[in-house]
């Protein structure tokens, strides 16, 4: 098995190191291709297993958009191939039409704007659209708001805390085997049931390590979001 | 020479900024009568009724801004201490909150019923957040910048976030103190005429380096290759060259070279002087050297900064330790969502002799229903400084206790170590006083009630006779 983490010296925010480990906890038999920012991605030569990238700075995201910008037929294609990929924090807005006025990839009809001095932070507590029993709890924690601007994936709807935007109660993106969310946790740690279904998706189901206490946290956080005293925001 | 008014500041503003200033200092009055320290909350009233509050008050004739992501509050101490060794008025946010809030409130309590400051000199901690607020009245002649890291997520989000408010908020007149082996701070104001002071601190003999889990900036500013490290002192800390570019650290001008067992020795341009230090950690060094930075290019002699620094040590809630009927207690300050302090927190752990117990008393606690902590700073920590076999019991407590559990059996902490009690008061029965000889309380600035209760607890646990080491 081969998987790439795409420029994880610079995107490794808002807990995902945490992803980072549990890829190698789960995949210990992989063979990991960690890809720095000036290097050319290994999906472009060999095919992946599966690409990860996580949550970067506004910096990181014009960076990315300038590296991938001449290989993104490359990674349609990896997509389309249903090649599992994962999209965590601000990470899939490189893939939009547009982030404000910078022109991204286009490989996705969303764009993402920002409001750099009002930082949207909340919980998140919602469900998956594939799965309505498969609950999410979650965080929130970005400047930007993400509007659909033709075909629409979403992951989850929206039970509590804000949604992509102000006004829609879904989040996410769910094509083919490409999985991408805004939320943070890290979400597959803080939603083990969600990883299980991903893993099973993916055809890689597994033992999960430390499934049991994984759980305990979920449901305890579970339960405090179910809790209408405990706010949103 | 006194700062006047803001000339735009007249008239109908004036009188609506007085009224404000009397009813903040009446409620700063009442508060200070009920023993509370009014630090906060008259500046926050002031503000809501007086957005451009600060505007109104005449500014001492040299304020000194102090600001980053760790160090503020030793460094701010630091300069305190120092004036007041010196005979000096002057006057600090130093107890209270480094908001903008705080700093009104600061200037409501040293200021008369006009809002003229008593005293000509100011020391800031600014919360680097607040900065455009704080700065677009209160214009710093003096600004040392510690370091930028990553903090609180969701306030802070990322340095490059907190460096581009720095950069717009402060003005070009500031002489900026900055860290020269800090290479997202110290390009602060790059293309501004501010004057700047470097300062830097030599690879030392007694460093040994430990990987950082978070590193963040990796890659040349310039060109985006990845650095190469001349030498690395803790996560992005040291000097370091682009191998592509020939892009290098900014050389220092005030420089520590060597540090004995008490003191550090500064080269000031040439010229080197001895001066105490407050502790033996990196962090420390750089808040000393950083304040010496400041004085010395205020016009002290070398030898007035030594003798003022002499006897300064790091202030008690951030810091204690005691001897009690043969065990030991800690009390270290490890401020939630903030990785880099809490790891180098972990590392001054890691090297205390002893059979330890870690008490992990540092989730927020006051968030109640207010909000749910956001725990994906847990997985910026360094826990594997901690995997050493004198950490016996990591003790878990508070609102989080199962995401530190989680976390720390994910990144291989000893399962049968872990001790995860959640309630704070079932924490004394998990200390293992057959087992372990020093116990060490992590706490937040939110938490110092707590971790004192948790030491009290310990303490007479150990009192009852029994558990005699």
């Amino acid at each position: 098995m081969k998987i790439e983490l795409l420029y994880p010296e610079t995107n490794n925010h808002l807990g995902e190191k945490g992803h980072m480990d549990l890829l190698h906890l789960l995949f210990p038999e992989a063979l990991f291709f960690e890809t720095p920012l000036v290097q050319t991605p290994a999906f472009t030569k060999e095919k992946m297993d599966l690409i990860y990238l996580g949550a970067g700075t506004e910096k990181s995201q014009e960076q990315i958009i300038n590296y991938l910008r001449p290989k993104k037929d490359y990674l349609v294609e990896a997509i389309e191939n249903e090649t599992p990929i994962l999209l965590f924090g601000n990470s899939s807005e490189v893939l939009f039409n547009r982030i404000d006025d910078i022109e991204g990839l286009g490989i996705f009809d969303y764009t993402a704007k920002r409001q750099m001095l009002k930082r949207i932070n909340s919980i998140y507590h919602g469900r998956l659209i594939e799965d309505k029993d498969l609950e999410v709890v979650a965080f929130r924690s970005q400047f930007t708001q993400i509007y659909s601007e033709g075909e629409d994936y979403p992951l989850f709807e929206t039970i509590r805390g804000l949604g992509r935007n102000s006004e829609e109660n879904k989040e996410g993106i769910l094509y083919k085997n490409l999985f991408a969310t805004h939320l943070i946790g890290p979400v597959f740690i803080m939603n083990p049931l969600l990883l299980q279904w991903y893993l099973e998706r993916i055809g890689r189901q597994r033992e999960i390590p430390n499934f049991d206490t994984m759980m305990e946290a979920y449901e305890l956080r579970k339960k405090e979001y179910l809790d209408p005293k405990t706010m949103e925001v | 020479m006194k700062r006047s008014y803001q000339s735009n500041y007249k008239g109908i503003m004036m009188i609506r900024f007085l009224l404000t200033l009397w009813l903040s200092k009446l409620i700063a009055f009442l508060m200070r009568l009920v023993g509370k320290r009014a630090s906060y909350l008259p500046g926050s009233i002031a503000i809501k009724l007086t957005p451009d509050f600060l505007a109104g008050f005449s500014k001492p004739s040299e304020i000194i801004a102090v600001t980053g992501t760790n160090g503020k509050t030793t460094i701010t101490n630091l300069l305190g201490d120092f004036f007041q060794k010196q005979g000096q008025d002057y006057f600090s946010n130093s107890y209270g909150s480094n908001t903008v809030e705080g700093i009104a409130s600061t200037f409501i309590n040293h200021s008369n019923l006009l809002g003229k400051t008593r005293v000509d000199r100011a020391v800031f901690e600014v919360d680097e957040r607040s900065a455009l607020k704080i700065f677009k009245h209160v214009h710093p002649d003096w600004m040392i910048v510690t370091n930028l890291f990553r903090d609180s997520y969701p306030r802070n989000a990322y340095p490059d976030f907190i460096f581009n408010i720095l950069e717009e908020a402060t003005p070009d007149t500031t002489h900026l103190i900055l860290n020269s082996d800090d290479l997202i701070s110290c390009f602060l104001k790059e293309n501004s005429p501010n004057p700047k002071t470097f300062f830097s601190m030599n690879h030392l003999d007694d460093e040994v380096y430990k990987e950082s889990r978070v590193v963040d900036l990796s890659n040349c500013p310039r060109c985006d290759h990845p650095l190469e490290p001349v030498f690395k002192r803790y996560n992005h800390i040291g000097r370091y060259r682009c191998g592509n570019c020939g892009f290098e650290n900014i050389p220092g001008q005030i420089i520590l070279t060597q540090a004995l067992e008490e003191s550090l020795i500064i080269d000031l341009e040439g010229r080197k002087f001895e001066v105490s230090a407050i502790s033996d950690n990196p962090v420390d060094r750089y808040n000393v050297l950083a304040a010496v930075s400041l004085l010395y290019r205020m016009g002290y002699s070398p030898e007035t900064i030594a003798c003022g620094f002499e006897g300064l040590r790091v202030v008690k809630s951030r810091f204690y330790s005691l001897d009690f009927q043969g065990y030991k207690l800690y009390g270290i300050m490890a401020k939630s969502m903030n990785p880099i302090a809490s790891s180098r927190t972990f590392e001054f752990v890691a090297g205390l002799e002893g059979n330890i117990a870690l008490v992990f008393a540092n989730p927020t606690v006051l968030l109640g229903y207010r909000n749910s902590e956001q725990m994906a700073w847990l997985y910026d920590l360094d826990f594997e400084y901690l995997k050493g076999d004198n950490i016996k019991q990591f003790i878990l407590c508070g609102k989080r206790f199962k995401d530190y559990e989680v976390c720390m059996r994910m990144r291989g902490i000893d399962t049968q170590r872990i001790y995860a009690v959640g309630d704070f008061d079932n924490v004394v029965e998990a200390v293992d006083l057959d087992l372990v000889d020093t116990i060490v309380i992590l706490n937040d600035t939110d938490t110092i009630e707590e971790s004192v209760k948790i030491r009290n607890q310990i303490l007479d646990k150990i009192k009852e006779g029994s558990h005699e080491n």
